[in-house]
């Protein structure tokens, strides 16, 4: 056996170093423990100089909407871009393009490696005229209230004013059916609005719809997320009916196209949300528990919005926009129909007959107008209750409630066989229970004394 | 030949005390490093900065009448400089907000808002 010489007798070799060693090990996972903890400060720093930055470009892509709204018509012509740079070292890109009857801003800022597009809709500032219950413009009528009316609020009219009458046998109701003042004129404010606006969009939407590559034949259910649908281009054209059973849009960071020629039914519980038009050259139903939201639907024939439906985009036809069943209108949808001519070979205008609560505003707009009382209307139907304004460049029927403003030619309704010209009855109006600054289309120049007002605005995901 | 057990090692003192040392000064040394990085990266400075900068630019937005406003503003027990400067040029009224630690000359926030004047 060899045995060290210095090793006492008896007494094993000791185990020397191992304290060191350990302790070694020991600093060394406190070292690897350390530089996590500093991996992980850094992040969190990271991420709030991030969100700072974030937090300044977006304060610099608002700051391009507030320009946006010192625009007045005309209006711009083309989707060209505005930037400059800012004196705290960021950019802002600013782009407007008419959208239905309003105007649609895109704003860029970019701070640090930061951006924020923020997305909004321009309407008008609601003129002083909106103060008031209502307005009717035509001169020659009086306006005529029976059965259980009542209006609340500053009425405007010609200079026969506004008188009681008796249908079919009975008196008004309430003989104190009106609070506020008579304002009688000779010549009305007529309702009018800039329809360049209107019309410049639809040019730039079938330049769109010519320019648009990918083209689907037949008819297509659009189902899962949209996520491939819209990655190759913007816009997508169906040749046919197009159904969207459960399709998930959710997009503001630029305009999304979707064209049919034929019907698009929105049903299931689909979710179109955001910077989208939809645009038919038959009819557009939603109907089920679909929710469209910001987006704007265009059809040449009819739109029909139905069953559980929520609704707080823009829907445009030259012909009829229904709501019926339980569809929910919420702020800050926008009907608009506007007619070629003042006849109808059947039924057009807008037809509210919803049990849900309503938050719209109606604008019934015409061409061509020879005949004394045009065809074109707004139907509010018994029943249905409306917060926000009807403007009306035919007539309106009004038979519910109105939280609001109506500015209209004429009010109307028929009970077989006559026609009652520029009656309410059953009808109420209570202006001061509109709570909201009413979305409204672009206002003619020479009427603009205001900024453009936002009608909303959202900031596009990252 | 008999084997022989050997009695149990043990450590001697010394050696104990250089490795109790070794370890105490290596961890005071790691954790006055972590205090320092983080001090110097001042998250929560960001944090607070952020929240000043926002809540002057809204209010300015609202409408004030100082064209500037130069001020030491208390946050979370820790100072910070506050420096907004409002230009009008025509309709569009500009904002510019600095915000930095009393004292310092780093900038926490640099940021600038522009707000359109309300005509009626």
């Amino acid at each position: 056996m060899t045995r060290c010489s210095w090793i006492p007798k008896g007494c094993s070799r000791p185990k020397t170093g191992t304290v060191l060693v350990s302790m070694l090990a020991v600093m060394a996972a406190l070292t690897i423990i350390f530089l996590v903890a500093l991996t992980i400060a850094v992040g969190v720093y990271t991420r709030h100089v991030k969100a700072v930055n974030r937090m300044t470009a977006s304060f610099l892509a608002d700051s391009g909407i507030q320009r946006c709204r010192l625009s007045s018509p005309p209006i711009p012509k083309c989707d060209t871009a505005n930037c400059w740079q800012t004196p705290n070292g960021g950019m802002v890109c600013t782009r407007m393009l008419p959208w239905g009857p309003v105007l649609l801003a895109f704003s860029e800022g970019t701070y640090a490696n930061q951006q924020v597009t923020t997305a909004a809709v321009l309407g008008a500032t609601p003129p002083a005229v909106f103060k008031a219950a209502i307005v009717v413009s035509d001169p020659e009528y009086p306006l005529v209230v029976s059965g259980t009316t009542t209006i609340t609020g500053d009425v405007i009219t010609g200079p026969l004013g506004i008188t009681s009458g008796r249908f079919q046998g009975q008196d008004i109701v309430n003989e104190h059916y009106h609070t506020g003042n008579v304002i009688a004129l000779q010549r009305p404010p007529a309702p009018k609005t800039d329809t360049a606006v209107l019309h410049q969009y639809i040019r730039d939407m079938q330049t769109r719809r010519a320019q648009c590559r990918k083209r689907l034949p037949a008819s297509v259910t659009f189902r899962a997320s949209e996520a491939g649908l819209w990655q190759e281009g913007r816009s997508v054209l169906v040749e046919n009916n197009a159904f969207l059973d459960g399709l998930q849009f959710d997009r503001r960071d630029s305009t999304y196209s979707l064209f049919a020629d034929g019907r698009v039914e929105i049903g299931g519980h689909t979710q179109v949300l955001g910077t989208i038009e939809i645009i038919s050259r038959t009819t557009i139903v939603l109907k089920d528990s679909a929710v469209v939201d910001q987006a704007l639907l265009y059809a040449d024939d009819s739109i029909v919005i139905g069953g559980a439906v929520r609704f707080s985009g823009i829907a445009i036809s030259p012909h009829r926009i229904v709501i019926r069943d339980r569809a929910r209108l919420e702020f800050p949808a926008m009907l608009v129909v506007d007619a070629p001519s003042d006849s109808c070979a059947d039924s057009c205008g807008i037809f509210l007959r919803t049990v849900a609560p309503v938050e719209a505003s109606c604008i019934v707009l015409i061409e061509e107008h020879s005949t004394r009382i045009p065809e074109p209307q707004i139907l509010i139907d018994t029943n249905v209750t409306i917060s926000g304004v009807l403007v009306s460049q035919c007539v309106v029927d009004l038979r519910g409630t109105l939280l609001g403003s109506v500015w209209t030619t004429l009010f109307r309704f028929y009970a077989p066989p006559t026609t009652y010209v520029n009656w309410l009855r059953n009808a109420h109006v209570d202006r001061p229970r509109l709570t909201f600054v009413p979305a409204l289309p672009i206002l003619p120049g020479d009427t603009v004394a205001s900024n453009l007002h936002v009608v909303w605005q959202e900031e596009a995901k990252p | 030949m008999k084997s022989v057990k050997g009695a149990e090692s043990g450590f001697t003192i010394l050696e104990v005390l250089v490795a109790a040392t070794v370890f105490l000064v290596g961890l005071s040394l790691l954790i006055s490093l972590l205090n320092t990085t983080l001090g110097r990266l001042g998250t929560d400075d960001l944090e607070a900065a952020g929240a000043l900068a926002k809540s002057a630019i809204l209010t300015a937005s609202v409408g004030t009448d100082a064209a500037a406003v130069d001020t030491v503003l208390v946050c979370s027990g820790k100072k910070y400089h506050l420096h907004r400067t409002i230009t009008t040029n025509g309709r569009l009224v500009g904002v510019m907000v600095t915000v930095q630690r009393h004292k310092q000359t780093r900038l926490l926030v640099n940021a600038y808002a522009e707000t359109a004047i309300e005509t009626h």
